[in-house]
């Protein structure tokens, strides 16, 4: 079975090419549409990695991965985050860093790094 | 013993009147006798019976007293015979014994013996029966009657003779089959004596050999022959086997067999084969006939034999005696034949029947008319006619003039049996006829063949020749062959003597010969024959003669030594051939190689012949089935091998190869020939090298060129940027008239090198077009706007003439035809002098659904090219010579551009001219003519035309400029500056690092060649440093190949500004970032302005990126492409919905989470012009200018709609 990789994305559009670019890597994809259903998704199910964008709404993906790192339980709280930004709060790499964001994306995404980034993070 | 049982009795018996009868004294003595007595009274009644009647018969004793004997004991139908025998006895005539038949208790009939005594003391008298049971001695006495009977009818009945004769030979027994074959009686034969029966030659030996089976007492074999009553032989074989009695032998049986018919048949038979035999070994008829005779005369008396032979087809009357011996004739002389007359002989084969006649007989026949009395009469006269096939041809007949005995019916007989074989030997004579009719037929057909057909015997001689022969020897040599011809005469010409003996010799060896001579005619002409010399065997296989048949092959011939000739021609080429011709069979074998070989492989041609070919190539994949696709394609050309000459040197050839037919059209080999291209080979490598090293230097000009242009570039940039801001100084007329001159020909270098650039993009294959909705009289206007003060100046009237049928606005690249245009134009004018005129003609060539063919013309009245100028035109750095290019100056490279820029559109360029009658400058290019939403599109660019760049509107910015070129620095320092910007300059770098950590700057303008760290470098490390607001970095380059901005941007810099740096340019890409990085809060600015749609950006905006489609690809199929595209379009839509719903609203947050959204959906899928106003809108609301939002949203989604009218077909190609 391939590695899992949670996909939390706003834009149906991003997610499904992004989901339909991985499955083609081999991924098992999950998808969700904002950060409070990452919670609730991370709770039940364990993940390789999640691509998480930052501007959603309900939970954003800044609170949404200060939530995770903040988690007891040591598999799911050190799970890879990618992600994915048009960075339109104008966040520094140190806010990403802090908020427990391995490595950032930025919008336009290039699919050759995605790819890359993803691979890298999972193995 | 009957006495001794009487005796012996011991019973006792009392008879009735008391008194003791020789009965009663006797009872107890016979009742111990063993046989049956009975003891009658006179009235035969049993007064007394034995206990053996018990036993015997199974009655009771007792019961049997008193009772009548006859009644009680004899069956029924003897008892009144027996009762008077009895009665008889008792009367005293006693025989000894008789038998009589007793019935036993259980019915059955036994016979008994009985021996009757009387008893004559005793009275009345009493008879005394003692009898034993003598059934069985009866019965055995009757069969052996019966089988002597038997006995007797076999003697009687037997094949065999049978006789039993006394010692001294008298008959005294016979059976019925020698009675019957000797032909006696019973009564004869009882009177005879052997002797007289024996045929008197075999008396002595027949009697000897009784008298030796006498002497020994054993049964011997014995043959003789007796004569019957008729006097004929009768052959017997048999035993005689000697009676024995008292030691003494007292008579013989013979059992003969009669061998008489066998031993004919046999002798007969005999005849026969011997007869047929000489028929075969006979050499003649007279010969056939003597040995005829002879054997004739083992079994018969044939002194006198004759054979009359009689055709009457053939012979017509005349009968004949090919054979007769008589006592009456001369054995020597020959009987006559004659005419058929009444003889004996002609009565006999009229008759056709065999006929023994007496001398009576034929005396009766004279008598009677029938004959006619010819020669001596015999006395006896046998004769069988000889038949073939049921047809009477004559007879054979003996006689005797003395012993009328001499023949019999028998005789006659055999000579009717030899007579077939007689008229078969004769038939054979006439078959012999008949083949000799045969040889007539092969005769005439020797005669009539068209081929000289003759026969020598050994000597040599002529033994036979047909016609043809004769003529031809005769018409040839004028010779008359003959028979009697010494040699054969033939082609009897002396210096062909020893050939013909050899070849005679030859043939008479068993050899079949098949040559062609040569030989000159009497006249001197020569004639070929084609001869067959065939040995003629007889039937014993020896050869006696040879036969010989000639053709004339004299015309064949010629043609074949004409073929021969050429065959020769060909020949003398193929032995002179400088190329390799070979062929061979299916398998390789090599069947003929050209002597070339030796020259080319090293090999001479006796070692190649019949070798396989594999051995003198390489072999390749290529080759593997080369002998199957030859038979398939027939043949092969420029087929590249490598030969390995005998050094083992690999030699490069190039060959052709067919297959080659028999005379009946099958393939059955393969030739080639074969160039050995080793040295051309070589040649053509030195050239490619040759090539290759041309192209490297092309290469390396190309690199040149755009290295120059780059470093002239640079300092141009500099020069233009000063000369602008000189221009903005007040200055005098004069220094203001300078400066222009300045700016002119500054401008005209900056041509120049574009020009160079321009070429360079094209030979690399990077030149783009960009084609766009355009109006071709807008064209025209600008060019004439641009060429209107240089064509006044000279007094040349410019004009132009756009064709009605071409419609107002066309899609293609303006630039590009405004480029074409200009420099058609600009050499018009250069090379038209004062007061000429240049006329443009706009016309469509061709108009094909939605597309156009556009031709336009540039007629000028200047000086005209030469013809033999005319093709070096539109080549790179030519100009028509050196001279005009002095005195008129340019790059040369204009021509050249347009041509590969008309190429590149699908068009041509050309040109018509004669030296002094000027010239017709031509091109043409591919137009679309553009939908409604092109056209709208147009419209809306149009409308944001014509706007200023140049001021941001009382913005201050900080700006940091990047260069190690102070004069770049200078430049761009003072625009901005002007513009209203802060400016800080540094020169490298490391600097650069060092400024943006202790300032905050807006927007950073970086140049990318700088010595020791390179812009990209430098950008990554102050974007490394995680500032507190990270400015964006703006690139500056000399670089302005396609596809430069996006190596920029992945380098990490945030946009790209190419070189010269003009102020527009620069003061453009700050108003962007100033809006994007939310700097902008002045409000006033003029938002159209920043559009990159109408900056230079502007220019590589597409509706969708293909690069970006062609990195999806890696991910995915067409329907993958689709699916993300169509998720975006449907997105897009909903977005737009939504933003314009939310301006009722005034919720700007929602429309600028939607507009980020769409702008990094779009910029991922590289839909640039959706993204890029994305950007633009949300950049605006972030600096809270709500401004002609609605107006934006618009166009957004007339963005959004182009892009969706496009992206089937842009995903389609």
């Amino acid at each position: 079975m391939g590695k899992k990789v949670l996909i939390a994305e706003d834009s149906s559009v991003i997610q499904n090419f992004t989901r339909k670019i991985l499955e083609q890597q081999r991924f098992e994809i999950a998808l969700v549409k904002n950060g409070q259903q990452v919670i609730d998704k991370i709770k039940t199910e364990d993940f390789d990695l999640i691509l998480m964008d930052i501007n959603m709404p309900v939970l954003d993906g800044m609170e949404c991965t200060r939530q995770i790192r903040a988690m007891n339980d040591q598999k799911k709280s050190r799970v890879p985050i990618l992600a994915i930004t048009g960075n339109a709060k104008n966040y520094s790499l140190e806010e990403f860093k802090e908020a427990g964001i391995n490595e950032f994306l930025p919008k336009p995404l290039d699919f050759d790094n995605l790819v890359k980034m993803v691979i890298q993070y999972t193995s | 013993m009957l006495q001794r049982s009487i005796i012996s009795s011991d019973h006792e018996q009392t008879d009735n009147n008391g008194k003791q009868s020789a009965v009663s004294i006797t009872n107890s003595l016979f009742d111990q006798i063993t046989a049956c007595i009975f003891i009658l009274d006179d009235e035969l009644r049993i007064k007394y019976c034995n206990p053996v009647i018990k036993t015997d018969l199974g009655y009771d004793q007792r019961h049997l007293l008193k009772l009548r004997f006859v009644d009680n004991l004899i069956p029924e139908i003897r008892r009144s015979k027996i009762s008077n025998t009895l009665n008889q006895y008792l009367a005293g005539k006693v025989p000894k014994y008789f038998n009589c038949e007793i019935l036993t208790k259980t019915g059955k009939v036994r016979i008994y013996k009985f021996q009757p005594i009387l008893t004559q003391h005793v009275t009345p008298p009493e008879l005394i029966l003692i009898g034993n049971d003598n059934t069985l001695e009866i019965k055995k006495i009757k069969s052996i009657k019966k089988s002597n009977d038997r006995l007797w009818d076999i003697f009687d009945n037997a094949y065999d003779l049978i006789q039993i004769i006394k010692t001294d030979g008298s008959i005294l027994l016979v059976n019925n089959t020698w009675k019957e074959r000797l032909g006696y009686t019973s009564q004869q034969s009882g009177n005879m004596n052997i002797r007289d029966l024996i045929f008197p030659p075999f008396l002595e030996k027949t009697i000897q050999t009784i008298q030796e089976v006498g002497k020994r007492g054993k049964t011997e074999k014995f043959e003789t022959i007796f004569l019957d009553t008729n006097k004929h032989k009768v052959f017997l074989t048999g035993t005689i086997h000697p009676k024995i009695v008292r030691n003494k032998v007292i008579e013989f049986r013979c059992v003969l067999r009669d061998v008489t018919e066998n031993i004919k048949a046999e002798k007969a038979k005999d005849l026969y084969y011997r007869i047929a035999n000489h028929t075969i070994q006979s050499a003649d008829l007279p010969t056939l006939f003597g040995k005829i005779h002879s054997e004739l005369m083992k079994v018969i008396d044939a002194d006198n034999f004759y054979i009359a032979l009689y055709d009457k087809d053939k012979d017509q009357d005349k009968i004949k005696f090919p054979y007769f011996i008589d006592e009456s004739h001369d054995n020597e002389e020959k009987y006559a034949d004659r005419k058929i007359s009444k003889g004996l002989t002609e009565y006999a084969i009229f008759l056709a029947k065999p006929l023994l006649l007496y001398k009576k007989d034929i005396e009766k026949l004279i008598a009677e008319g029938k004959i006619s009395p010819i020669g001596t009469m015999p006395q006896v006269w046998l004769g069988t006619p000889l038949k073939v096939d049921e047809h009477i041809i004559g007879i054979i007949a003996v006689q005797s003039y003395s012993d009328k005995s001499k023949y019999s019916l028998k005789d006659l007989e055999l000579l009717d049996f030899i007579s077939g074989q007689i008229a078969l030997s004769i038939d054979i004579k006439e078959t012999e006829e008949k083949l000799n009719s045969q040889t007539a037929r092969l005769n005439a057909i020797f005669e009539s063949s068209p081929h000289l057909i003759w026969s020598v015997n050994r000597k040599q001689e002529l033994t036979s020749f047909n016609q043809n022969y004769f003529d031809a020897i005769l018409k040839e040599f004028n010779l008359k062959p003959d028979v009697s011809y010494e040699k054969d005469g033939t082609l009897i010409i002396e210096k062909y003597d020893d050939f013909w003996n050899r070849k005679y010799e030859e043939a008479f060896q068993e050899n079949q010969l098949h040559f062609e001579i040569k030989l000159k005619k009497d006249n001197g002409d020569e004639v070929w024959k084609d001869i067959f010399l065939n040995p003629i065997y007889q039937p014993d296989h020896t050869i006696d003669e040879v036969s010989g048949i000639a053709t004339d092959v004299t015309e064949k011939k010629l043609s074949e030594i004409a073929v021969l000739d050429s065959e020769e021609k060909f020949r003398t080429i193929f032995e002179s051939i400088q190329d390799l011709y070979f062929r061979c069979d299916f398998d390789g074998s090599l069947k003929m190689i050209s002597p070339s070989v030796h020259e080319i492989l090293g090999y001479t041609t006796e070692e190649v012949l019949n070798t396989t070919v594999t051995k003198y190539y390489l072999f390749k994949a290529v080759n593997k089935n080369l002998v199957n696709n030859i038979k398939k394609n027939k043949r092969i050309k420029n087929l590249e091998i490598s030969l390995i000459h005998k050094n083992k040197k690999i030699l490069q050839c190039i060959c052709n190869v067919r297959l080659v037919y028999d005379k009946s059209g099958n393939p059955y080999q393969i030739e080639g020939i074969i160039r050995d291209i080793t040295q051309l080979k070589l040649a053509n490598i030195e050239l490619i090298k040759a090539k290759e090293l041309a192209l490297k230097s092309l290469k390396v000009k190309e690199q040149f060129l755009a290295n120059m242009s780059h470093e002239i570039r640079t300092p141009m940039n500099g020069i233009i940027g000063m000369i602008d801001l000189i221009a903005d100084t007040p200055l005098n007329k004069e220094q203001t008239k300078y400066i222009k001159t300045m700016k002119k020909s500054s401008e005209t270098l900056l041509h120049i090198l574009n020009d160079i650039l321009d070429l360079s993009k094209i030979e690399a294959g990077k030149m783009e077009l960009r084609e766009t909705p355009i109006r071709i009289t807008e064209v025209m206007e600008k060019l004439t706007a641009l060429f209107s003060q240089l064509a006044l100046s000279k007094d040349i009237s410019l004009n132009y003439h756009i064709s009605k049928q071409i419609p107002k606005v066309i899609i293609c690249d303006e630039t590009r035809i405004l480029q074409v245009l200009a420099n058609l134009t600009s050499n018009a004018l250069k090379f038209t002098p004062n007061e000429g005129s240049i006329d443009i003609g706009v016309k469509a060539e061709r108009l094909e659904d939605k597309m156009l063919m556009m031709r336009i013309e540039v007629h000028d009245s200047g000086i005209g090219v030469a013809d033999e100028y005319l093709d070096k035109l539109f080549t790179s750095f030519t100009q028509v010579d050196n001279s005009p290019s002095k005195l008129y100056g340019g790059t040369g490279l204009g021509l050249a551009i347009s041509k590969e820029l008309c190429t590149l559109m699908s068009g041509d360029i050309g040109v018509h001219s004669k030296p002094g009658l000027g010239s017709t400058f031509w091109f043409t290019f591919a137009a679309r003519i553009p939908g409604a939403t092109e056209l709208k599109q147009k419209q809306f660019e149009a409308s944001l035309h014509n706007e200023s760049y140049d001021s941001l509107s009382g913005m201050t910015p900080d700006v940091l400029i990047v260069d190690d070129n102070s004069i770049n620095r200078h430049v761009a320092s003072e625009i901005l500056r002007k513009a209203g910007c802060k400016v800080k300059v540094v020169d490298s770098g490391f600097s650069a690092i060092e400024n943006v950590k202790e300032k905050d700057f807006d927007i950073i303008f970086m140049d990318i060649q700088m010595p020791e760290m390179d812009g990209i470098q430098a950008t990554k490390i102050i974007k490394s440093l995680h500032l507190k607001k990270t400015p964006p970095i703006i690139a500056m380059t000399a670089y302005s190949l396609e596809g430069d901005k996006n190596k920029y941007l992945l380098e990490g810099l945030d946009d790209y500004v190419s070189k010269p740096l003009r102020a527009s340019k620069l003061i453009n890409k700050i108003k962007i970032w100033l809006l994007k990085t939310g700097k902008s809060n002045i409000s006033g600015i003029n938002h159209n302005a920043e559009i990159d749609l109408n900056s230079g950006n502007r220019e590589n905006l597409k509706v969708v990126n293909s690069e970006v489609v062609d990195k999806l690809r890696k991910y995915g199929n067409e329907d993958f492409i689709k699916s993300v595209f169509r998720d975006f379009m449907d997105e897009a839509q909903a977005q737009i919905k939504l933003c314009v719903d939310s301006v009722k609203n005034d919720d700007y947050k929602k429309i600028l989470d939607n507009l980020h959204t769409l702008k990094g959906n779009a910029g991922t899928l590289g839909i640039e012009k959706v993204a890029h106003m994305a950007s633009f809108i949300e950049a605006k609301l972030r600096n809270q200018d709500h401004t002609n939002l609605d107006k934006d949203l618009k166009i957004l989604g007339a963005t959004i709609l182009e892009f969706e009218n496009q992206f089937t077909d842009i995903i389609n190609n």
